[in-house]
C-alpha cells in the first residue's frame, strides 16, 4: 500500500473507533415520584422487583444486563435463570439486592414509597416507573426502559412494532359490526360474588378496543365483584376466565349452581384467559389486544398480526 | 431464704449474646464470624474507605439494626407479657390483651391504603401512625372499663376484648376494599420487621427504653398484686395508681414494638411463662428475665425465619407462632393443677 | 383503739351497713358475729378502708383513717383473709414478707429491719419452717398462719381477721384462735375477728358485736351478747344454751324442737 492508503486507512480506523466508543457522560431522569435519577452510564446491573419490568426489560434486549429479580417474573423464560430476591412471601429479601451489587433497582407503582426510602439508605439507585394508565404510557415506559440500559434503538424499535400491530387491529375490528358483551373473570372462589375489572383498567380499554364490551366497565372501581344475580340479569355473550391459571375451566362454570343457563354457558362461548397478558403492564398488553380481538371476532381471527 | 443468685441473669445473657452474634453472620449471605469481626475492627478504626463492601453494608446497614430492633422487640413484648401476667394474673394474658396491637394493626392498616406522596413517606409516617392508634386504643379501653366505676382487672380485659374486635373488623374490612395493599398489611399483621436501617432503630428505642424500665421497678407491686386488689390495698397499694403505671408502661412499650415491627404474636405469652415455670413466681426475677429471655427468643426465630427457605424470609410472626403449639403441649403436660 | 362512730357503709347506692358503732380497745379480741349477709365482710372492708364510708367515721388510735393514705392506713390496720387462691408459686417466706409493703420503697428493697420483723412474725406463728415451702403444697391451717405471719409482719396496731376457721380442721381452729388471744394480749393489740362459729367466739372473745341486716343487735361480753331469745331471733332457729360445765361457758346450739 501507498502511504497514503495507509495513513487515511488509519484515519478512517481511528475515527470508527471514536465513534464506536462514545464519550460516556452521566445522565439525569426523572422517574413517576418526580425523583432526578443520575446514571454516569446505562445500568449495566439491575435489579427488577416487579413482573411488568423483567418483561420491558427483556424486550429491550437488556435481559443480559439484569442480575436479580422478584419471585413472580417468569416471563420471558430466561429471566427464570436470573436470580430471585423474594417477593411471594413478603418482603424483598434486601441482603440478597445488596449482595448483588446493582447499579439500578426498577421499582413500580405496586411499591411503596417508604420501599424507595429504605433502598436508598442502603446506598442504591432507585428508578420509580409509573404504571401505564393507556397504551401510549406503555410505550412511554418502553422508551425510558431503553435509555436506562443503553438500547434507545431496540426500544424505539419496539414501539414502532408495537404500534403498527395495534393499528392493523383497530383496522380490522373498524370493519367488524357487533360488539360482543363479555365478563371477564378475575376470581369466582366464591361463584355467588366473583371479582372482575372495572372501568379504566387495561381489560376494559383493551376489550373496548378490540371491539367487544366488558361488562365490568358499568361498576365502580378498578377490581370489583359483582352478584351472581346481576351477571345473569345482564347476561353476557362470552366469558374470559382470566383465573385460568388457577385452575378454572369451561366446565367447572358450566357446572356452577344457577349459572347454566347463561347464554355464553349454553353456547359454549367461555375461553380460558392467560390474565398475565393485561395484568401486566408491559409489551405483552398488545398481545392480549389481539387475543381479545381474536376471541370476540373470529372472522378476522387469521388477519390479526 | 434469699435467692439472688446471680446465675439464670448470666445464663439467659449468654444466650442472648450469642443470639446477637448469629443473627449478625447468618442471613442468605452468610458471612463468616472472622469476616464480621474484621469488618467490626474496620468500622471502629474508620479504615473503611470510601466504597463500603457488601460484607459491610448488609452488617452495618441491615443486621446489626436488625438484631438491635428485634432485640428490642422481644425484650419490649416479654416485659410486658411478663407484666399483664401478673397484673391480671392470668397466665394466658399477652400484651395484646388490652387492645394495643390491634389498634396498632388498624392505624397501620389504613396509614398502608394511603398513597403518602413521596416527600411525607419517610420510613417513619407507618410506625407514628400506629404507634398513635395503639395508644388510642388504650385509651379507650381504660375509660370504656372505668364504665362500672372501678377500673378492675376483669373490667380491663373484658373492655380490650370489645375493643379488639372492632378495630380488627374495621381493619379487616379496610384491607379488602384496598386490595392493592392487602399484602403488604398481611405480612405487617403476621408480624416482621418490614423497616430497614437504623431509623426504626432510633425510633423505637426511646419509648421502648422508658416502658421497659418503667416496667422493671414494677416487680415488687406485681408480687403484692398476686393477692388480688383488696389484700393488696389492705396491705398498703394505691391499687389504682399502680395498675394504671403498670398498663401505661406496657401500652407504651408494646406499642413501640408493634409499630415499628409488626404484631408478632406468642414471645409475650410464652417467654414469661416459662421463665415463671423455671425461676419462681417472684416478679422481680421475672421481670427482668423475661425482657433478656424475650429478646433471646426473638432474634432465635428471626434468625429461623431468615434460613428456613432462603433466600426468602417466612414472616418472623409465623415462627413464633409454630411455636406456640408445641409450647402448649408441654405446658399441659408439664404442669401440676394448681400451679397453672 | 378501734372507734367505729355511726358508720353506714355499702356498694354502689346500696347500703349494707347502717348505724355501727362500737369501740375495740387493745388487748381485748372483739368478734363480728351474725347471720350470712349481716355484713360482717363489708365491716372489715370499711375498717381497713377499702370501702369508703357513706356516713360516719372510723377512728384508729384517734385518726380518722379515711384521711390516712393506703401506706399510713396498712400501717394502722392489718387484715387477716381467708386463705382461700393464694398464688401457689410464692413461698412462705415471699409471701410474709409482702406484709412490711406499707415501710419499703417502690422496688421493695428490704431493710435488714424489715427482715428481721418478717422472721419474727413467722416465729410467733409457728411458721419459719415454712420459709421455702411453696404456697400450694402446704394445707390449709399452714396457709392460715402464714397470713396471720403477714399480717403481724405489717406490725399495726389493729389486727382484723376475716373468719379466719372457716376452711381449718378442728385442730386448727383451736391452736390457731389461742395464738390470736396470745398476741392480742402479749402485744397489746386491737384485734376484730369475723367469725362463724359462736361456740369457739364464747371461748375466746372478750367482746361480741352481733350484726343481723347491717345494723348492730348488740355489743358487749359474750355472756351478755350471746342469750337465747336473742340468738334465736336473730338466726331465726330455736337456740339453746347448754352449760359445758366450765364457769360462764355455754354449748350454744340450734334445736329441731
Amino acid at each position: 500500500m501507498t502511504m497514503k492508503k495507509t495513513i487515511i486507512f488509519a484515519l478512517l480506523i481511528t475515527v470508527l473507533l471514536l465513534t464506536a466508543c462514545k464519550p460516556v457522560t452521566p445522565q439525569t431522569y426523572t422517574d413517576f415520584l418526580q425523583r432526578e435519577v443520575t446514571l454516569t452510564q446505562p445500568a449495566q446491573r439491575i435489579v427488577s422487583l416487579a413482573p411488568s419490568n423483567t418483561e420491558l426489560l427483556f424486550a429491550v434486549g437488556a435481559g443480559e444486563q439484569v442480575v436479580g429479580r422478584e419471585d413472580f417474573s417468569d416471563y420471558p423464560a430466561e429471566a427464570l435463570d436470573v436470580p430471585s430476591v423474594g417477593g411471594s412471601m413478603g418482603d424483598y429479601n434486601l441482603e440478597a439486592i445488596v449482595a448483588l451489587q446493582p447499579d439500578l433497582v426498577l421499582l413500580t407503582e405496586l411499591h411503596s414509597p417508604e420501599l424507595v426510602h429504605s433502598l436508598e439508605g442502603l446506598g442504591l439507585t432507585v428508578f420509580y416507573l409509573g404504571n401505564p394508565v393507556v397504551l401510549e404510557d406503555l410505550y412511554t415506559n418502553i422508551e425510558t426502559v431503553g435509555k436506562l440500559t443503553g438500547h434507545e434503538n431496540e426500544a424505539a424499535a419496539l414501539v414502532a412494532d408495537l404500534t403498527s400491530r395495534v393499528s392493523k387491529v383497530d383496522e380490522l375490528v373498524a370493519g367488524t359490526t357487533n360488539r360482543p358483551v363479555i365478563f371477564y373473570e378475575l376470581d369466582a372462589t366464591d361463584p355467588a360474588k366473583p371479582w372482575t375489572a372495572g372501568p379504566g383498567t387495561f381489560v376494559d380499554q383493551l376489550v373496548s378496543r378490540a371491539g367487544g364490551v366488558n361488562l365490568g366497565s358499568s361498576l365502580d372501581g378498578a377490581w370489583v365483584q359483582i352478584s351472581q344475580e346481576e351477571l345473569i340479569l345482564r347476561d353476557p355473550d362470552m366469558i374470559f376466565l382470566g383465573d385460568a391459571a388457577y385452575g378454572t375451566t369451561p366446565e367447572q362454570v358450566a357446572a356452577r349452581a344457577g349459572w347454566e343457563n347463561l347464554q355464553a354457558v349454553t353456547k359454549g362461548q367461555i375461553s380460558s384467559f392467560d390474565d398475565d397478558l393485561v395484568s401486566r403492564p408491559g409489551p405483552r398488553l398488545v398481545d392480549g389486544l389481539i387475543e381479545f380481538a381474536r376471541l370476540l371476532h373470529p372472522e378476522i381471527a387469521d388477519q390479526l398480526p | 431464704m434469699k435467692e439472688n443468685t446471680a446465675r439464670p441473669y448470666l445464663v439467659t445473657l449468654a444466650i442472648l449474646l450469642a443470639a446477637m452474634l448469629l443473627s449478625v453472620a447468618v442471613g442468605s449471605v452468610v458471612i463468616p464470624l472472622k469476616d464480621i469481626f474484621a469488618v467490626f475492627w474496620q468500622g471502629i478504626t474508620g479504615s473503611l474507605g470510601e466504597q463500603i463492601p457488601p460484607e459491610a453494608a448488609i452488617i452495618f446497614k441491615l443486621r446489626l439494626p436488625r438484631t438491635i430492633l428485634l432485640a428490642l422487640t422481644g425484650a419490649a413484648l416479654a416485659s410486658s407479657g411478663a407484666a399483664y401476667q401478673g397484673l391480671f394474673r392470668n397466665p394466658l394474658a399477652d400484651p395484646y390483651v388490652i387492645g394495643v396491637a390491634s389498634g396498632a394493626g388498624l392505624g397501620a392498616v389504613i396509614a398502608m391504603s394511603i398513597r403518602w406522596p413521596y416527600e411525607w413517606a419517610s420510613t417513619f409516617i407507618i410506625p407514628v401512625i400506629a404507634f398513635a392508634a395503639g395508644l388510642v386504643t388504650v385509651l379507650l379501653v381504660v375509660v370504656l372499663a372505668r364504665v362500672n366505676r372501678t377500673s378492675s382487672s376483669t373490667s380491663l380485659v373484658l373492655a380490650g376484648v370489645a375493643i379488639s374486635s372492632f378495630t380488627t373488623a374495621v381493619s379487616s374490612f379496610v384491607m379488602l376494599k384496598s386490595t392493592g395493599e392487602l399484602r403488604r398489611s398481611m405480612v405487617w399483621l403476621l408480624g416482621g420487621s418490614t423497616l430497614s436501617g437504623w431509623q426504626p432503630v432510633l425510633g423505637m428505642l426511646p419509648y421502648a427504653v422508658l416502658g421497659i424500665g418503667a416496667l422493671l421497678t414494677m416487680g415488687y407491686t406485681l408480687n403484692v398484686m398476686q393477692f388480688g386488689d383488696e389484700q393488696a390495698a389492705q396491705m398498703g397499694l394505691r391499687v389504682g395508681r399502680r395498675r394504671l403505671i403498670v398498663i401505661v408502661a406496657a401500652s407504651l412499650t408494646t406499642a413501640a414494638a408493634v409499630s415499628f415491627s409488626g404484631v408478632i404474636g406468642f414471645v409475650g405469652l410464652i417467654t414469661p411463662h416459662i421463665v415463671r415455670l423455671l425461676a419462681g413466681g417472684n416478679y422481680r426475677r421475672i421481670l427482668p428475665l423475661s425482657t433478656l429471655a424475650g429478646a433471646a427468643f426473638l432474634l432465635l426465630a428471626d434468625i429461623l425465619a431468615r434460613v428456613v427457605i432462603a433466600p426468602q424470609e417466612v414472616p418472623v410472626g409465623i415462627i413464633t407462632a409454630l411455636t406456640g403449639a408445641p409450647f402448649f403441649i408441654w405446658v399441659l403436660r408439664r404442669s401440676r393443677p394448681e400451679e397453672v | 383503739m378501734l372507734e367505729l362512730l355511726d358508720v353506714h357503709a355499702g356498694y354502689l347506692n346500696k347500703s349494707i351497713l347502717q348505724g355501727i358503732n362500737f369501740t375495740a380497745s387493745p388487748g381485748e379480741v372483739t368478734a363480728l358475729v351474725g347471720p350470712n349477709g349481716a355484713g360482717k365482710t363489708t365491716l372489715i372492708r370499711a375498717i381497713s378502708g377499702v370501702l369508703p364510708l357513706q356516713q360516719g367515721s372510723i377512728h384508729a388510735f384517734g385518726k380518722d383513717i379515711q384521711t390516712l393514705s393506703a401506706a399510713q392506713r396498712a400501717r394502722m390496720v392489718a387484715v387477716v383473709p381467708q386463705a382461700t387462691q393464694l398464688p401457689p408459686a410464692f413461698t412462705g417466706w415471699q409471701t410474709v414478707v409482702l406484709g412490711r409493703t406499707p415501710y419499703v420503697n417502690w422496688l421493695g428493697n428490704l431493710s435488714h429491719r424489715d427482715e428481721t420483723i418478717t422472721r419474727d412474725a413467722m416465729r410467733q406463728t409457728a411458721t419459719l419452717e415454712l420459709a421455702n415451702r411453696q404456697v400450694g403444697q402446704l394445707s390449709g391451717g399452714e396457709q392460715q398462719r402464714l397470713l396471720l405471719a403477714r399480717a403481724l409482719a405489717q406490725a399495726a396496731p389493729i389486727l382484723v381477721l376475716d373468719e379466719p376457721t372457716t376452711h381449718l380442721d378442728i385442730q386448727f381452729q383451736f391452736n390457731l384462735l389461742a395464738d390470736v388471744r396470745r398476741l392480742a394480749e402479749g402485744q397489746n393489740l386491737v384485734v376484730v375477728m369475723a367469725m362463724h362459729d359462736l361456740n369457739l367466739v364464747s371461748r375466746f372473745c372478750d367482746k361480741v358485736v352481733l350484726l343481723n341486716d347491717g345494723k348492730l343487735v348488740s355489743y358487749g361480753a359474750p355472756a351478755e351478747v350471746l342469750t337465747a331469745e336473742r340468738l334465736s331471733e336473730v338466726y331465726r332457729i330455736k337456740i339453746e344454751l347448754h352449760p359445758d360445765g366450765k364457769e360462764g361457758q355455754f354449748f350454744i346450739m340450734p334445736t329441731l324442737d
